[in-house]
């Protein structure tokens, strides 16, 4: 058969598509029990650090959320240390977290705001816990999330460990595509967590040994992606870091479009900064980490700027083919409803067959991670709305993300609350 | 303990740092997975030519069956003759032919022209071609013109102009159905199409040529040219 350019590039994506899925499908059903039952002997003190920034709108409705779902955690009240930065909000904010003053919340405050960073570390500065977890005033906890996390920390090379973060009730697409690309992440962190190589840690909700922090510092201020940085550290000290995937945090995820690239730009350039900052981890030193994980990633982001970019050229061409015809025969509706389907001509080979094998074998695994991590909203219009639009907004993301690196440019981000 | 099932630690390593980790690679799965994509691919390479093939049999078959059709048309005509206009129904075959030679460009598109099996079938078309054609021509001359009758060549190999035309002449074909295109590459090595190419003088560098009630007319011909030498109003 004809071997033209478009099989070659789709080859090679079923290729690394198939070698991922079944590393993936090797690790999920070789999993050992990793989830600890809770131990109620087992309760070190945890320290939550929440940043808030001006969230006065609708009285607060969204941090009250917040701070409401770590009061009713099913975890011992004295055990379990509320910290609230306030980082120089300029409305009613500092009024409506000093309410919660009355139930033991401690409140700090920044008279100018310095950045969630600094926030999160002034908080650790004031933390009496041997734990330390940071949660986005937009997110809010499961009761049983620091129940089941806590457990894991009883292997004492676990630095750090995670909850699934997932979107809360997403109603419009953009919501719809952030929830799938939440619930996908969760999915590629527990099989990572498996591997032995979670290369990140996320804002929302992740737990720290304070031991850790304490020896080589608290969160890097210099960076955009600070829990990118914190996980990377931990693994370059070859210490462990757990995703526990019933244990969930919800966020709600950002309203619109522009929000939502410049989101996920601030993300992929950290994590082309940090990945260029801890290369050394790429390698056979650091096992599943930089033999697989890291290199997929990196791997990852120039097949997806490829594969964009000739799709689009592949588009191209097939619009000025389109206009030669018209410009010889004319625009004519008349057959336009005339399919003639032909079932002989059904093209049956690697590049149109795999493509949907892998599709499908990506839903198996949504379908499995909602099972896992105990989900219960539909999965289905997510993954469709993500299936035909992130191939798109991702590629134009990273490529966006490759300019400013490679070009210096300063990025205007904006104060990176509530969108990690 | 789970831990110790993934990360193993060396004796020395426990002695001296308690709590930190010895990274393993799982090479295992790694091969096995990279093995499972081989197999994959090979597999779906050796099933998906074995379809194709198929494909071709298949196509093959057509080809034989249509002489059924051409042959029982010819027989209804020479049997009855002219008074066998009412009862002559060619629909049937047009279509055979027609469907014979859009999955025909369908393979090529697949396996490319050059492809033995290719070239063996369309050799093979060219003479239903022929045949359908000298048909039809004598049914238009004994029934009344029934059908427009369109002789084209091209060739694939490096003519711009031959896309163009075949662009024009499936588009002037849906349009008016009552207009048969037969298309001939103008390399086949065909005794019958190397007749043709020679009664109608046609060398490459006139190509596309159509050929219409006899009169030949070399070079590409717009939609607006080819409908007034059919006679169709637009």
């Amino acid at each position: 058969m004809l071997v033209t350019f478009q099989d070659i590039v789709v080859s090679v994506l079923c290729f690394v598509g198939i070698i991922t899925s079944t590393v993936y499908l090797l690790t999920i059903f070789s999993k050992k029990k990793w989830e600890y039952s809770p131990d109620p002997k087992f309760r070190p003190k945890i320290s939550v650090i929440v940043p808030v920034w001006n969230e006065g709108s609708n009285n607060g409705e969204r941090i009250r959320k917040t701070l409401d779902s770590l009061l009713h955690a099913r975890y011992p009240k004295e055990k379990l240390e509320i910290i609230v930065v306030n980082d120089g909000s300029t409305d009613n904010s500092l009024k409506i977290i000093n309410e919660y003053k009355k139930f033991g919340v401690k409140v700090f405050s920044y008279k100018k705001s310095k950045g969630k960073t600094h926030a999160v570390n002034l908080g650790i500065k004031h933390a009496t816990g041997e734990l330390i977890a940071g949660l986005d005033a937009d997110s809010f906890i499961m009761p049983d999330a620091f129940e089941k996390i806590v457990p894991v920390f009883k292997d004492k090379r676990v630095m750090a460990a995670m909850p699934s973060v997932k979107i809360w009730k997403p109603k419009t697409i953009l919501q719809k595509i952030q929830f799938q690309e939440f619930l996908s992440s969760v999915f590629v962190l527990h099989v990572q967590s498996e591997l032995g190589g979670v290369p990140l840690v996320s804002g929302a909700c992740t737990v720290v040994r304070k031991s850790f922090i304490d020896k080589y510092g608290p969160y890097s201020t210099d960076t955009m992606v600070e829990d990118l940085e914190m996980a990377l550290r931990i693994q370059s000290h070859n210490y462990v870091i757990r995703h526990v995937v019933s244990a969930n945090v919800y966020t709600s995820g950002v309203k619109t479009l522009k929000a939502f690239i410049n989101q996920r730009l601030r993300w992929f350039y950290g994590f082309i900064v940090q990945m260029k900052k801890y290369r050394k981890l790429i390698g056979t030193k650091h096992g599943n980490l930089g033999f697989f994980i890291l290199p997929l990633s990196v791997f990852y982001i120039f097949l997806n700027v490829f594969v964009f970019s000739y799709t689009i050229f592949r588009l191209i061409q097939n619009i000025f083919k389109w206009l030669r015809e018209v410009s010889l025969v004319g625009i004519s509706f008349r057959h336009i409803f005339d399919f003639s389907f032909d079932p002989f001509m059904i093209t049956i080979k690697n590049t149109t067959v795999l493509p949907i094998v892998l599709l499908l074998t990506l839903g198996g695994f949504m379908y499995y991670i909602k099972i896992v991590s105990e989900e219960n909203q539909p999965i289905l219009t997510p993954f469709i709305a993500f299936t035909f639009t992130y191939w798109v907004l991702g590629p134009i993301c990273w490529m966006l993300a490759i300019y400013y690196y490679i070009s210096g440019k300063k990025v205007k981000w904006g104060p990176n609350y509530f969108s990690s | 303990m789970g831990a110790q099932l993934f990360f193993k630690l060396s004796p020395s390593e426990r002695d001296v740092k308690m709590s930190r980790i010895k990274r393993r690679i799982d090479a295992a799965k790694y091969l096995i997975a990279v093995a499972v994509a081989v197999v994959i691919f090979l597999f779906g390479y050796m099933a998906s030519s074995q379809i194709n093939s198929e494909k071709f049999r298949q196509l093959e078959e057509m080809t034989q069956d249509i002489r059924t059709d051409a042959l029982s048309n010819e027989i209804l005509f020479q049997l009855v003759q002219s008074s066998a206009c009412e009862t002559l129904n060619t629909t049937e075959y047009n279509l055979e032919l027609y469907q014979i030679g859009k999955r025909l460009t369908y393979m090529e598109s697949l396996y490319g022209f050059t492809h033995p099996e290719v070239i063996r079938l369309k050799e093979y078309y060219s003479l239903l071609e022929i045949r359908h054609w000298l048909l039809s021509r004598e049914i238009n001359e004994k029934c009344g013109k029934r059908t427009r009758l369109v002789l084209y060549f091209y060739t694939n190999a490096g003519c711009n102009d031959c896309e163009d035309q075949g662009v024009v002449l499936t588009n002037i074909h849906n349009d008016y159905p009552v207009m048969n295109v037969y298309s001939f590459e103008y390399y086949l090595n065909n005794s019958a199409v190397e007749y043709l190419k020679k009664i109608y003088n046609i060398t490459p560098n006139r190509l596309p040529t159509i050929v219409v009630d006899g009169k030949v007319y070399y070079g590409f011909q717009s939609k607006e040219e080819l409908l007034k030498i059919l006679n169709l109003s637009g």
